[in-house]
């Protein structure tokens, strides 16, 4: 027996109906007698306790994990206000799973990490007494607003080990970046990190990629704390977007930096990495500071990055193309993608052509579901870094299980 | 770089100098001073072009140093402008996406709402979905109730019970600032919210809303409500290309308001048509309903009155047979002559009576026919024998050739008769000397169609519609000279029709008369409207 997918989506305006509609699509024609799990990710608009209830209403027992997202993505297209969905069930050794909470992200992140990922292994262990199976991988769904999202990773890291494979996506809200909420079995959560940790003899392909180039003179963060980037060459860090784009504060506090953090972001090279690991800035502090998603090093050499449709689409591909690659022998039987909104916001009406693009490689009739994140979570490819997990943005994380 | 060189060339010049004296010097055999001295000469000029190559390449180095930081900080400008232009053309094909998806979204919604004339459809179909397709987050509508003739909130899109409810009692308590939006009736546009206007504040607090886009709803050029649609976040904000898309739609809005409000009425007009109309039927049915009663009324008065003017009339009848017989001893010829003529109208009065009696009993339904085959030549020359000789008076000739032997009818004989009696009776009368009578019968379907046809006067085109009607006599010659009752043609259209049949009559005036009726051929229900359906 192997993995068995259904999947589920609905935009109604009514939270209930919404989830139970979602839910009753997924179980539709479904041909298994139990399911493990549902991965959901909504639109921050709902009702979120009566979405669950609405999801409930129709698979009543069923372990609920996922995130409200900036959109959902179907196999169908994207939903600007909508849920999607994926039933999933599969035997013990094929597949199996536990989990941790970690709350309070805002406060602490990486003891939130710690919290998540040490939760997950005590329960993984009772599993492992059962069927002998090793850790796969850790999958996260961390709130994108509150918090240091690099700090997360090393706090899960920190127990997990460094080479640990971790992927995910950062929760988002409908560009307010003012609140996400999370879903586990013990309900609807915010400011905290959901994980999954998974075993079985299931393998996972992924590919992680941005697009963006490098643009001008290299620059260097002067000062910096956690994910605030304070100076730049011994300016405020503004003076970087101020110069570039000719604008001072106040315009650039008008035109909402976040636009122009995210087709714009900062980028910070990596040794051995093809790409650089890229930050976008998405609010402007009181004195000029740059508030990202996660950190970059102080003295780290940045530039200012520059993406295009094209670019952006090859990297789609190249995702797509290397996790498929990783996945190895194995045909995927589901697959998960988590997308930047910056992305979304630079390919505009052809954002769908990006999800076409990951189709066509890893295979039409793959059961496909996934969100636009304000963060991915993926490994980096390169040797120096021995496939740690990383935090990115700007990216697509092509997630493949086969 | 030129001085450089210069040195260069001196240098070498006097190195070879040096070398050129040394060889002179030694050639010429002079001391050896002068060759030390010579040498010295040479190493100290060899020592200064060491010492100056090395300050030249120090020197070079910082140029190149210095022509490369130039580059490079050219190549930050250019990338400086590269990042501008690419904002700018990032900015303006998000506007021209914006626009792009918001009239295609605008073009399918016009099409869709094109064939919704209730407001309340309208509204309904400017959902979540339109709304976000249009490229905002939340939509309010806001219009001027008819009845009450105040501000109300008719849509809101993506707001919650709670926020309704309380946009709500805020338009009721800001009645002034939303009025005063109306009568401005054109499209503003708040990218930012101006902290130091209070209507914008207001607006945005009521509205729950960072940017938003207001535009009129306009009926015939004045304002009757306004659209409000806008975004939440402050990292979404509307920009120039919203402002007309909303406008678009409000106006779009408007128009179907105003389709709306015309189709209201025509469809209140058809209403009441409607509601006429049925009034009027129920009327005429009412009418009908008592003139059919009267109708009955008048078949039983002349049903009753003819029945009691028979008695008499028998008794008239037969005590002047009596007396004309002589029974009761001779009777002088003048009396004689008087009796027949009372013996000749009492006759016609009897058989007048007697159509009438069956003309109302018919109509009463009392009259049952006894129905059987009967072929239709075995009718004709039944009749034929009593019309023969009235015809032969005349030398009519009367053509019977085109009736089928075995084409038959499902029919009472006596009445049968009494409808071939009265048409041929009629076509002999009217038909002149030497004239030509002639009697076809065809199967049409389950029935037979028989016509009698005459080359008479014909009838004139203002009787035609009356010649069935009881006592109705065209005015002609003939009729002025032979008197008749007027209630045969009558008498034969009762029995027709009580036979399920149908009788009508083609008429060429100066040419000739032809009735046609038609009958069941067999012994097989027919319903009547089978045969208006057939005609």
């Amino acid at each position: 027996m192997s993995i068995s997918v259904n999947l589920g989506w609905n935009s109604d305006n009514n939270s209930y109906k919404a989830g139970k509609s979602a839910a009753a699509q997924a179980i539709y024609n479904w041909q298994r007698n139990d399911i493990n799990l549902a991965l959901v990710f909504a639109s921050s608009r709902y009702n979120q306790n009566k979405l669950i209830d609405g999801i409930k209403s129709i698979i009543p027992d069923v372990p609920i994990f996922g995130c409200t997202a900036a959109s959902s993505i179907t196999p169908e297209g994207i939903l600007e206000n909508g849920i999607t969905m994926a039933i999933l069930s599969s035997d013990p050794e094929t597949f199996h799973y536990s989990w941790g909470l970690g709350k309070n992200v805002f406060k602490n992140s990486r003891d939130a990490g710690h919290q998540s990922a040490k939760a997950a292994i005590e329960e993984f262990k009772k599993i492992t007494s059962k069927y002998k199976s090793r850790r796969k991988y850790f999958l996260i769904f961390p709130d994108g607003v509150t918090g240091n999202g690099l700090d997360i990773i090393r706090g899960c890291q920190e127990i997990l080990g460094n080479n640990f494979p971790i992927i995910g996506g950062a929760a988002g809200d409908s560009y307010m970046f003012e609140k996400t909420y999370q879903y586990s079995p013990d309900g609807v959560t915010s400011n905290s990190i959901i994980g999954l940790l998974t075993g079985g003899e299931t393998e996972l392909g992924i590919g992680v990629r941005h697009g963006w180039n490098p643009l001008g003179k290299y620059r260097t963060i002067t000062k910096q704390n956690a994910n605030i980037i304070k100076e730049i060459n011994n300016q405020p860090a503004i003076s970087l977007y101020e110069e570039y784009f000719e604008k001072d504060t106040k315009i650039l506090k008008e035109e909402p930096l976040s636009m122009m953090g995210m087709l714009y972001p900062i980028g910070m090279k990596i040794p051995g990495e093809k790409e650089y690991v890229v930050r976008n800035p998405f609010k402007i502090g009181k004195n000029g500071e740059l508030i990202c998603t996660a950190e970059l090093p102080e003295k780290a050499k940045i530039r200012l990055m520059i993406g295009n449709k094209t670019s952006v689409i090859t990297a789609a591909r190249e995702a797509s193309l290397t996790a498929l690659k990783n996945l190895g022998q194995r045909s995927p039987k589901f697959a998960l993608v988590f997308t930047s909104i910056s992305r979304k916001k630079l390919l505009g009406r052809n954002s769908y052509k990006e999800i076409e693009t990951v189709k066509s490689i890893i295979g039409r009739n793959v059961p496909l579901i996934g969100f636009y994140t304000y963060g991915e979570q993926a490994p980096f490819t390169s040797d120096v870094y021995t496939g740690q997990s990383y935090f990115h943005n700007e990216a697509i994380v092509v997630t493949l299980i086969g | 770089m030129q001085n450089e060189r210069l040195i260069n060339i001196i240098t070498r010049t006097l190195i070879w100098l040096s070398l050129a004296m040394f060889l002179f010097s030694w050639a010429l055999n002079l001391s050896l001073r002068i060759t030390g001295g010579t040498i010295g000469i040479a190493c100290l000029i060899s020592l200064s072009y060491i010492f100056h190559k090395e300050r030249f390449k120090k020197e070079n180095m910082k140029n190149s140093i210095s022509v490369l930081k130039n580059a490079y900080n050219e190549l930050d400008n250019q990338a400086k402008l590269m990042a501008q232009t690419d904002l700018e053309l990032n900015k303006t094909q998000e506007e021209l996406d914006k626009k792009i998806t918001g009239l295609y979204t605008l073009h399918e919604w016009g099409n869709k709402t094109s064939q919704k004339l209730s407001i309340n459809e309208l509204l309904n179909s400017l959902d979540s979905n339109f709304v976000s397709e249009l490229g905002f987050k939340k939509a309010l509508i806001i219009i001027v109730d008819e009845e009450k003739k105040e501000l109300q909130l008719k849509k809101s899109v993506n707001y919650s019970q709670q926020q309704i409810s309380t946009i709500e009692k805020q338009i009721e308590k800001e009645n002034k600032l939303f009025t005063k939006l109306l009568s401005k009736a054109n499209t503003i546009l708040v990218n930012t919210i101006n902290e130091k206007d209070p209507v914008q504040k207001k607006l945005s607090e009521i509205c729950n809303l960072n940017s938003f886009v207001i535009a009129p709803i306009l009926q015939q050029d004045i304002a009757t409500g306004i659209v409000i649609m806008g975004n939440e976040s402050p990292y979404n904000r509307v920009t120039e290309g919203d402002s007309e898309l909303v406008s678009i739609l409000a106006s779009q809005i408007g128009i179907s308001i105003q389709n709306s409000a015309l189709y209201e009425q025509l469809w209140q007009s058809h209403q009441d048509l409607e509601k006429s109309v049925k009034q009027r039927t129920k009327e005429l049915a009412e009418a009908n309903k008592e003139l059919k009663q009267l109708n009955k009324t008048k078949s039983d008065f002349v049903s009753s009155v003819t029945h009691e003017l028979r008695t008499p009339l028998t008794s008239i009848k037969g005590f002047s047979s009596i007396l004309i017989e002589g029974r009761l001893g001779k009777v002088p010829p003048k009396q004689l002559e008087r009796l027949k003529k009372i013996r000749k109208h009492s006759t016609n009065l009897a058989r007048l009576i007697n159509n009438l009696l069956d003309i109302s009993r018919i109509e009463s339904g009392r009259i049952e026919m006894q129905k059987e085959e009967i072929p239709i030549k075995n009718a004709f020359r039944n009749v034929m024998e009593i019309i023969q000789p009235q015809a032969d008076a005349k030398d009519i000739k009367v053509n019977n050739n085109f009736i089928p032997p075995d084409l038959t009818i499902w029919a009472d004989e006596t009445h049968i008769n009494r409808v071939f009696t009265n048409l041929l009776g009629n076509a002999v009368k009217f038909t002149p000397q030497n004239g030509q009578i002639k009697v076809t019968a065809e199967k049409k379907g389950d029935f037979s169609e028989i016509s009698v046809s005459d080359n008479g006067p014909g009838i004139p085109e203002k009787d035609l519609d009356n010649i069935f009607e009881e006592f109705y006599r065209s005015e002609n010659e003939i009729n002025a000279k032979e008197k008749g009752s007027g209630l045969g043609l009558s008498l034969v259209k009762r029995i027709i029709e009580a036979h399920d049949g149908k009788i009508w009559v083609e008429n060429q005036l100066n040419k000739g008369t032809s009735f046609t009726f038609k009958l069941p051929n067999k012994q097989k229900e027919s319903k009547p409207e089978d045969i208006y359906k057939e005609n």
